[in-house]
C-alpha cells in the first residue's frame, strides 16, 4: 500500500475513533491531511503510527506512548482544545451548528 | 511588631517572586551546557533555535511565526537557526541536550546558556518577551 492510500485509510480510521471518542476531527482538513500523511510515513517506515509531532526515542516501551492515539492526546484535547499534532479537537458547540442552519 | 511580621512576610514573598519563572510563563533553566555547534552561534549574542522534523504538521504551521520573528530581530545580535532532527547527528543531539520530546521546539537561549522552551505552536507576544529577556 503505497504512503497516500495509508493516509487515506488512517484518516478515516481518525474520523470514526474521534466519534466514538466524544472529539472531532481539526476542522482544518488541510492540517488532517498533514497529520494522516505523517502517521502513514512514519507507519511505513517504523511499523508503527508514531505522532509525527513527537519524537521516537528507540525505547520500545517509551514509543509505545506516542503511537496515534497517543496517551497524551485526552489530556490535551481537554486542556487545550487540541492534541499537540492538531489531529483531533474537542467537539465544537452545537449551538454554533444549529444557528448556522437556521436563517 | 506585628508591621514587623508584616514587612517581613511580604520581603519572603517578594524574594520567592523573584526566580526564574516570568510572568508571561516561561522559565530560563541554567545548568545545560550547550552543545558545540550551539556555543558557536552564541559568540553573536542571543540564540533562538527552531527544532523540527520532518513530516511534522505543527512545525509547518509554526514555520511562518519564527519567520516573521527572524525578519523582527533582521540586523540584531539576535541569531536565529533551524535544526531539523531528521537530517544529521549533531541536530539530533542539540535536541537531546535540550530534552526535546516533541516538535517544534523552539528554544530561547541567554548569553550565559539559561534556556527557555516553548513547545509546539508558541504565541508569538510571549515568545518576543522571552527574547527581550535573554537579550537583557
Amino acid at each position: 500500500m503505497d504512503v497516500d492510500e495509508q493516509a487515506k485509510k488512517i484518516k478515516d480510521w481518525a474520523g470514526r475513533y474521534a466519534e466514538k471518542k466524544g472529539f472531532e476531527l481539526n476542522p482544518d482538513e488541510e492540517r488532517v491531511d498533514d497529520v494522516a500523511k505523517g502517521l502513514a510515513v512514519r507507519q511505513e517506515k517504523f511499523g508503527k503510527r508514531y505522532c509525527p509531532c513527537r519524537i521516537i526515542t528507540g525505547d520500545a516501551e517509551e514509543d509505545r506512548k506516542i503511537i496515534c492515539p497517543c496517551v497524551y492526546h485526552e489530556a490535551e484535547v481537554g486542556e487545550h482544545g487540541m492534541c499537540h499534532c492538531k489531529l483531533f479537537s474537542a467537539k465544537r458547540s452545537s449551538e454554533g451548528a444549529d444557528s448556522e442552519t437556521e436563517t | 511588631m506585628q508591621y514587623v511580621a508584616i514587612i517581613a512576610v511580604l520581603s519572603l514573598l517578594s524574594v520567592g517572586m523573584s526566580g526564574c519563572i516570568s510572568q508571561s510563563g516561561y522559565e530560563f533553566k541554567s545548568g545545560i551546557t550547550p552543545p558545540k555547534l550551539v556555543s558557536d552561534l552564541m559568540k553573536n549574542g542571543t540564540v533562538i533555535l527552531f527544532i523540527t522534523q520532518n513530516n511534522c504538521p505543527a512545525c509547518e504551521q509554526t514555520l511562518p511565526k519564527i519567520t516573521d520573528l527572524q525578519k523582527q530581530y533582521n540586523g540584531t545580535n539576535v541569531t536565529f537557526a533551524t535544526l531539523n532532527i531528521d537530517n544529521s547527528s549533531s541536530s539530533r543531539n542539540v535536541g537531546q541536550v535540550y530534552g526535546v520530546s516533541a516538535t517544534p521546539t523552539t528554544v530561547v537561549l541567554r548569553k550565559d546558556g539559561a534556556a527557555a522552551t516553548f513547545v509546539g505552536v508558541f504565541d508569538e507576544n510571549t515568545v518576543k518577551s522571552a527574547i527581550e529577556d535573554a537579550r537583557k
